[in-house]
This record gives C-alpha cells, structure tokens and sequence, in this order.
C-alpha cells in the first residue's frame, strides 16, 4: 500500500460524540478516519487531509499514531492527547482492549452513516494539459465506484508522506463507473502536482480512497442552484452543476456556475460549460469571471450559452444574483480566500441561511 | 469592581465586529442599532477567530464552518450545536466596558 502507516495488527476503535460512538476496526496500513468510513461509520470530516481540523478528537485510552504531527488541523496550541482522525493511525488499544477517542470541540453528532467508501487502485489512462499549469487526467480504477456530484478522492502517491484531495471532475454517474476524470492545478514545490506534472504518464499506477465529501448535489432538492469556484474547483462546478444538468434540475429551476479564473490562458477551451449550456437550456447561466485587467478574452472562448466578464467571481455572482436569493443551494469551492469572498456576500448580502451554503476548501 | 473599559471599542461600526484584548484575553466586540456586545474572540466549535467572521446586526458568523448565533443573546442558530458565551457590557461617557470577572471558556479549551 501507498502509505506511511506502520501499525501491524488490527485494532477495535471507539470514537465518542455527543450524539453516539462509532465502533470500528482497523486494520494495518489505514488512519483513522479511512477505518471509519470503510466500515460505514460517520465521523466527522471536511478535508481528509489535515487541514480543516473537523475530525480532532482526544485519545482516551490506548495509542495512536501521529502520521503527521505538523498538520495545521491542530491548531495553535495542541494537546498532548489530540488526534486528527485523518491523520493518526492505531497503535496499540488501551486496558479495556480498545482505542477509545473522544471527539474534540463541540463537534461531537455522528451523522447516520453515509456511503461507504474504500481503497481504490488507479491507473492514469490520459493526461492533457487544459491551461496555464493546469492538467486532466483520467484514471481508471480497479473496480467500479459510484459517488455523489461534488465528491472527491483522496490520492496517495509513491513516496510522498500522506494523501491529497481532488475533486472528480464529472458529474456522478447513474450507474457505478471505473472511470473518473480530474482538473489538477500545479501548486509550488508541491511534490504530488509535481509527480501529475512531471513525472507521471499513462500507465502510472496511484491509489484512491474515496469517495469523500458533503458538498454534494441533491437530485431530490427541489432548489435553485448557485455554484462558485475558483482555479481548480473548475472539477467542482463541472461535477455539481454536470450532475444537476443530468438530472434535468434545470427544466425546473434556476442554475447560476460562475467561474473565476485570471486570464484566459488559465483555460484553453470553455468546450466543456458550452456543452453543458446546452444541455442545460435557458434555466442555467454560465458566467467566466476574469480578475485580470489586462485580458481580453481569445477568439476561440466564444462559446453559445458562456458568458465573459471582468472581475471577481463573488462580484460577477453579486450582480447575477440581482436579488433573487430566496431558496437555493449554493455550492462554493476553490482556494480559502475566494471561498471566504463568496461566502461573505452570501451571507450579508443575499442573506442566505449558512446550512444552504455548502463549500469544499482546496487547501 | 470588575467593569473594565475596553480601549477603542467605542469606535466598532454598526453591524460590525472587532478583536480587543483584556488582561491578556482575546474579547470579541460586536455592535448594532441597539447597542455593543461582547463574547470570548473564540469561536465555541474550534479555535477560530470569530473577529474573521461575519456581522450583519441580527447574525453572527464564524467563516471556519458556517456556524451562526444570534448577536444580542448568543443563541445557536441553524447548524451551530453549541451557544456564544457574552460578557454584559455598558456605554459610559462614550466608551464601552465588559463585566468581566473571570474568562469564558468552552470545552475545548479546558485542559
Ligand atoms: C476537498 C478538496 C478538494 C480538492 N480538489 C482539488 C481539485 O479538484 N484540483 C486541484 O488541483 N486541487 C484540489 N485540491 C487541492 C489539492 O489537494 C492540493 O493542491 C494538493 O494537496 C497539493 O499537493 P502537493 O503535494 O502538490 O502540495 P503540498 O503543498 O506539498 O501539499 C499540501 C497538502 O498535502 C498534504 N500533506 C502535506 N504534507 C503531509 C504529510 N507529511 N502527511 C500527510 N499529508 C501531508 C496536506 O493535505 C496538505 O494540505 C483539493 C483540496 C481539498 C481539501
Ligand atoms: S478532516 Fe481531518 S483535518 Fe480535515
Ligand atoms: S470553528 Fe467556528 S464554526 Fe467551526
């Protein structure tokens, strides 16, 4: 397995929350949170990958490992006992022959358990470059996956300490696929978008644990749409929007996908949201927001149903919104700063209640 | 006497928050049409700084995950499983003090 994790014998796990405890097991080689979700029981989590630090808990009894003890999840001022459930494997169980956590903040309701995820083997079958230090790749995995649109997989890759999270890039599929498509940006000295951009090529073999994620379309919502991203949540907005565009969602409501890029150079071809306009019909609107003066958009950028225009992606959806905020979902992805712009304008100016805005941090 | 002046939270906008420190603890000062309120800077789900966050003169936000309250009494609204502690605060010739005796602490924080 393409991981660091080192304890060697499967341990029985009690994570306690306000609303119940999730009892699991573990076997070697999976963290925590992987155990977890393997076996249907829903603890807490936003990024799986050590960042947002929904899944700290405190270890009661027994052992655990710290697979990453710098990850920014613990805050400023950790304890000695806290754990990232994403990021901490079991190391031994305590006197009553069980690790025992505790989850940490207020945060203890254990949702019903969702859909159970696994380990995937993947294999890279295609990878184009689609703009300025952007990539798609497509994977094929081992066996067949069905998730939710919105959702993400956490990647692990030969030698690099820990997995990271990508969003599928496709809407979710009505039966089970084996394959899933993803947008890549490449991040500075990033070793995982370093190994996508540079040193990987068909063939190149990865594991997935998936799916991940509760930033997912409800076919059943009966809403309006709104969907904001930025970079890379390019995946996002065609996974969200692509899955409601299936659904037909849009013959009934209203869909607004705004995407902030900075030139135009970030993206080649606007192809893929021109085919989703057309599918879609009237009902949704398609805006590309430009944040960079200086662009003007290429000849080749003039798609039916795409809209162009300067400025950032909150303002472009501020204005699209024109008022009309009553019932909807809106979906929010891309890097801290843009989220926090979108949801801002959300929150004080279409006064949307906060549990109808969903958000996938790309930290 | 534990009414303690909190330098410059007069100067906090309506519909607007700020950060203050007394006696070396993070206080959150939060206004209205009504008047100024006063919580721990904080928020009660995880260490955040509600000063990040939104104010819209009913609501309270925290950025970190969408958690909200109701400003003039700390009430959890919508997903926030758990309320916002508050300090009692009073205008006098122009500036703002908090009743603070000792600092409000939630369960994350004890040790
Ligand atoms: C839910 C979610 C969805 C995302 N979707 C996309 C997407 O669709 N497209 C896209 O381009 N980007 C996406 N991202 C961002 C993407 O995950 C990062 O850009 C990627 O992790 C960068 O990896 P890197 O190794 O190149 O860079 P780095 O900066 O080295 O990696 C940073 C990340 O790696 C992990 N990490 C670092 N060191 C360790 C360690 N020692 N142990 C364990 N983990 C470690 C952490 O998760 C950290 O956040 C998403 C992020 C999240 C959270
Ligand atoms: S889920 Fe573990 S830190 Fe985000
Ligand atoms: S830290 Fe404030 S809502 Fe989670």
């Amino acid at each position: 397995m393409l991981t660091s994790v080192v304890n060697r014998r499967a341990v029985a796990v009690n994570v306690k929350g306000r609303s119940g405890t999730a009892t699991f097991t573990t076997v070697p080689g999976e963290n925590l949170l992987e155990a977890a979700l393997r076996q249907g029981a829903d603890v807490p989590y936003g990024c799986a990958s050590g960042t947002c630090g929904l899944c700290k808990a405190r270890v009661t009894s027994g052992r655990v490992e710290l697979l990453w003890p710098e990850a920014p999840g613990y805050g400023k001022k950790p304890r000695a006992d806290d754990a990232l459930l994403c990021q901490s494997a079991a190391e031994a169980p305590g006197d009553h022959g069980t690790l025992d956590l505790t989850l940490g903040g207020a945060s203890g309701a254990l949702a019903p358990p969702g859909a159970r995820a696994g380990r995937f083997g993947a294999r890279i079958l295609r990878i184009d470059l689609i703009g300025d230090g952007l990539i798609e790749i497509e994977l094929g995995l081992d066996r067949p996956i069905r998730y939710a649109a919105g959702q993400f997989g956490l990647f692990y890759f030969p030698g690099i300490a820990g997995g990271r999270a990508f969003s599928f890039a496709t809407p979710s599929p009505d039966t089970e696929s084996e394959r899933v498509l993803l947008v890549v940006k490449r991040k500075p000295d990033g070793p995982a978008t370093e190994f996508l951009f540079t040193r990987s090529a068909p063939g190149s073999r990865l594991e997935m644990f998936g799916p991940l994620g509760h930033a997912t379309f409800d076919p059943g919502c009966g809403q309006d749409l709104i969907c904001v991203v930025g970079g890379s949540g390019i995946s996002f907005g065609l996974s969200v929007m692509g899955g409601a565009t299936l659904a037909d969602h849009f013959n009934t409501h209203r869909g607004l996908l705004v995407v902030g890029l900075r030139r135009p150079s970030d993206l080649a071809s606007l192809a893929p949201f021109g085919a989703m306009a057309e599918t879609a019909g009237p009902g949704l609107r398609i805006i590309i927001a430009l944040s960079d003066e200086d662009s003007a958009p290429p000849e080749g950028w003039i798609v039916p149903g795409v809209e162009v225009m300067r400025g950032f992606a909150h303002d472009a959806m501020h204005t699209a919104m024109a008022g009309h905020c009553a019932d909807l979902m809106a979906y929010v992805a891309g890097p801290p700063p843009m989220i926090q712009a979108v949801q801002r304008v959300l929150l004080l100016e279409a006064k949307l209640p906060a549990g109808n805005i969903l958000c996938d941090t790309f930290y | 006497m534990v009414w303690k002046l909190v330098e410059g939270a007069a100067a906090v906008l309506e519909n607007d928050m700020k950060e203050f420190e007394i006696d070396g603890v993070g206080i959150l000062i939060a206004r209205n049409a009504s008047g100024f309120y006063a919580y721990p800077a904080l928020c009660p789900h995880m260490e955040a700084q509600l000063a990040f966050g939104t104010c819209d003169g009913k609501l309270i936000t925290c950025m970190q995950h969408l958690w909200q309250w109701e400003m003039e009494t700390g009430e959890p609204v919508g997903m926030a499983e758990e309320a916002l502690k508050t300090y009692p605060t009073k205008e006098e010739n122009g500036q703002i003090y908090i009743w603070f005796e000792q600092e409000h602490k939630y369960a994350y924080m004890e040790d």
